[in-house]
């Protein structure tokens, strides 16, 4: 990294995103009935929200056109330091949430939590076979006590 | 006297078997959660949410609030003791309590900021009982078109004044807002931004969106890159503990002014507890006559930003239960809660609730007092609960995030909604969206939009109402005022803060 001021990418793709997310508001809010002043329909709010949302972003582009100076932070950022994108936890942590959801369904509450303690385990990358599998039977005989025989919600151990 | 009648009418409410379980289970939860970095109280309470469906009212609200004031407790603990802030809150107490625990001083820092915090929450419960029935009685008069203008004035203030940069926390607001539009429209039975999926068409529920921007976001970013801290080793005996009796008495002082400041910003709307331990600092660094003490094991620097982040935690509600516009992020979640309990949350809340408004009041004051007790006796569990190491925990986490969401009404949908909602609140923190400010536009939004058509409805469509009415005129005056300090503010480019970093 230089120490020179540089443009932030991340800044020019958040404004962008932003606009696009207003634009994408006002399009879809224009299949609603708009109704009238006196009694405003469905799609004035949202189309309006939509609005607001463009002139954000386009300020949020504007701003972040200019490079900043390095070391120019805010409260916030001083005590959270920006680290690289950490892929491990993305992948494993998204994959293991939706495995959960996908096995809760198919298989059951028991082989859910097994399955997801197993892939989201993978984002940190020291947590060993041994301790992951005792996790996994431990949070399942814990969550089955105090979720179905306790709280008794509705959930299947196997669905079959 | 009405207001002893009230204190008796809280006192046999909050003293019910139930009621009293409920605090101390949400206190200890709160205190738990608190001392554990990696996952905060808006995690927590959007998780537990589910839980209180089927309490009452009253005690759902013990229970969360219980979490919410508990946490900050909490916080100061892992500051203190591994240089790593249980909570956002609690961020400012590792620049001064650290240097105290390398100095052997762990366990005075310790006792002082659960006084602290005892004497800021208290503070806090004071500037409730008092300022919320009052508030209240204020805003029975308004009608519509105030309404939506103080709802645009506390968002705005929301988006403003809190921590992170005002366009974007704007931003956050406005998106916090559309996705509240998401469902079945209750005028016309239009489904909006369902965009044709049936399990969209109740909305996206808020415990959805809570667990995923805060909880599921905090694991992608705290997996494998929290490892077991050095934690200090305290000596846990009542000698090693107690302040000498010059800690006392520099101590006083920065209680009184971190309570005054904690008090004053918690009841801004969408100003939360992090941002006032910041101003104490900075306020206790100035008013000393031996800054060079501070980041060296200065008690001043511990005491005042505990002091601050109870008192803006009790202060919150003020705003909340009297006008119905949540004071910070957790407790926008709170009045969410609440309005799933058909609770309409407003001035109405307070006269026509009074068991509610005064039951809470004073289960406050008696999970304040049960920290208190709980919180010293037992510094040898927390510290050992700081020392499970995350990798441990953070799996067991999303497993209670799945199932709480499930729960809400059986659908798998909701889990993935969840997934993608953690995926969205990584992005905003890689972008720097604060997305806190999300769940105020969120919760606010119906609301909103409800009070904007009855408005025009009322006035015949004519959109000058909200300036000729004189009370909706005067807070859209402030609402601009503010702005108009925070754009010439961010144009001179002020240094925000910058004694506390």
């Amino acid at each position: 990294m230089t120490e020179k001021a540089k443009r932030s990418v991340d800044g020019l793709l958040a404004g962008a995103t932003v606009v696009a997310l207003g634009a994408g508001a006002i399009v879809e809010a224009l299949s609603y009935d708009p109704g009238s002043l006196r009694q405003i329909g469905p799609a004035v709010f949202p189309a309006a929200l939509g609005g607001l949302m463009i002139v954000l972003g386009l300020l949020i582009f504007i701003k972040d056109w200019r490079p900043v100076e390095r070391g120019s932070t805010s409260a916030v950022s001083c005590f959270v330091s920006r680290k690289s994108i950490p892929f491990r936890g993305l992948i494993f942590v998204t994959a293991g949430v939706v495995a959960f959801g996908f096995v809760l369904e198919w298989i059951g509450f028991v082989p859910a939590i097994v399955f997801g303690v197993f892939l989201t385990g993978q984002a940190d990358g020291e947590l060993s076979l041994r301790a992951t599998l005792l996790l996994a039977v431990g949070l399942a005989a814990v969550c089955s006590l105090v979720f179905i025989m306790f709280l008794r919600l509705p959930l299947q151990v196997l669905v079959i | 006297m009405e207001l002893f009648s009230n204190l008796a009418l809280g006192l046999s409410v909050a003293f019910s078997f139930s009621a009293l379980a409920y605090c101390t289970l949400g206190v200890t939860l709160g205190m738990a959660i608190g001392v554990l970095p990696g996952i905060g109280p808006l995690a927590t309470v959007g998780m537990l949410l589910p839980l209180t469906f089927y309490a009452e009212p009253t005690e759902a609200i013990i229970m969360l609030a219980g979490i919410y004031y508990g946490s900050m407790y909490g916080g100061s603990t892992a500051s203190i003791l591994l240089n790593l802030p249980g909570t956002a809150g609690a961020a400012v107490t590792c620049l001064d309590g650290y240097p105290m625990a390398c100095q052997g001083r762990a366990g005075v820092a310790l006792f002082i900021t659960t006084i602290a915090s005892f004497f800021g929450g208290v503070v806090g419960i004071l500037m409730l009982a008092t300022f919320a029935p009052a508030l209240a009685r204020v805003a029975l008069s308004f009608g519509s078109a105030e309404y939506f203008s103080l709802m645009v004035v506390g968002l705005m203030a929301a988006a403003l004044v809190g921590d992170g940069s005002p366009l974007r926390s704007t931003t956050s607001v406005v998106l916090g807002l559309l996705i509240g539009v998401a469902g079945t429209d209750v005028n016309s039975g239009t489904w909006r931004f369902t965009f044709g999926f049936p399990a969209l068409s109740d909305g996206i529920n808020l415990v959805v969106i809570t667990t995923g921007l805060f909880g599921i976001a905090e694991v992608i970013n705290n997996a494998g890159r929290i490892g077991q801290g050095e934690v200090r080793r305290v000596k846990v005996d009542w000698r090693s503990m107690l302040p000498t009796r010059d800690d006392w008495r520099k101590s006083i002082l920065p209680a009184l002014r971190g309570s005054g400041i904690g008090a004053l910003l918690g009841i801004l709307p969408g100003t939360g507890a992090a941002l006032s331990t910041f101003v104490a600092y900075a306020m206790e660094k100035k008013v000393s006559r031996t800054p060079e003490r501070f980041g060296q094991g200065a008690i001043e620097g511990v005491v005042a930003p505990e002091a601050a982040n109870n008192a803006a935690a009790q202060a919150a509600f003020i705003p909340t239960l009297s006008l119905g516009i949540p004071g910070d992020a957790i407790v926008a979640i709170v009045l969410g809660a609440l309005i799933i309990h058909g609770v309409v949350p407003g001035p109405r809340l307070v006269v026509d609730q009074p068991e509610l408004f005064w039951g809470l009041t004073v289960s406050f004051l008696i999970g304040n007092i049960l920290l208190l007790v709980l919180n010293l006796p037992l510094i040898g569990l927390w510290v050992k609960i700081l020392t499970i190491p995350y990798r441990y925990l953070y799996p067991a986490i999303l497993t209670f995030i799945c199932i709480g969401v499930y729960s809400i009404r059986n659908s798998v949908v909701d889990i993935y909604l969840a997934g993608f909602f953690g995926l969205v609140g990584f992005l905003m923190q890689r972008w720097r969206f604060s997305p806190a400010p999300l769940l105020l536009g969120l919760v606010l939004g119906p609301l909103m939009e409800t009070n904007l058509r009855r408005t025009l409805l009322l006035s015949r469509g004519d959109p000058l109402v909200f300036i000729e009415r004189p009370v909706s005129a005067a807070i859209l005056i402030v609402g601009l005022g503010l702005m108009a300090i925070v754009v010439s503010l961010s144009l001179r480019k002020h240094p925000k803060f910058s004694s506390a970093s």
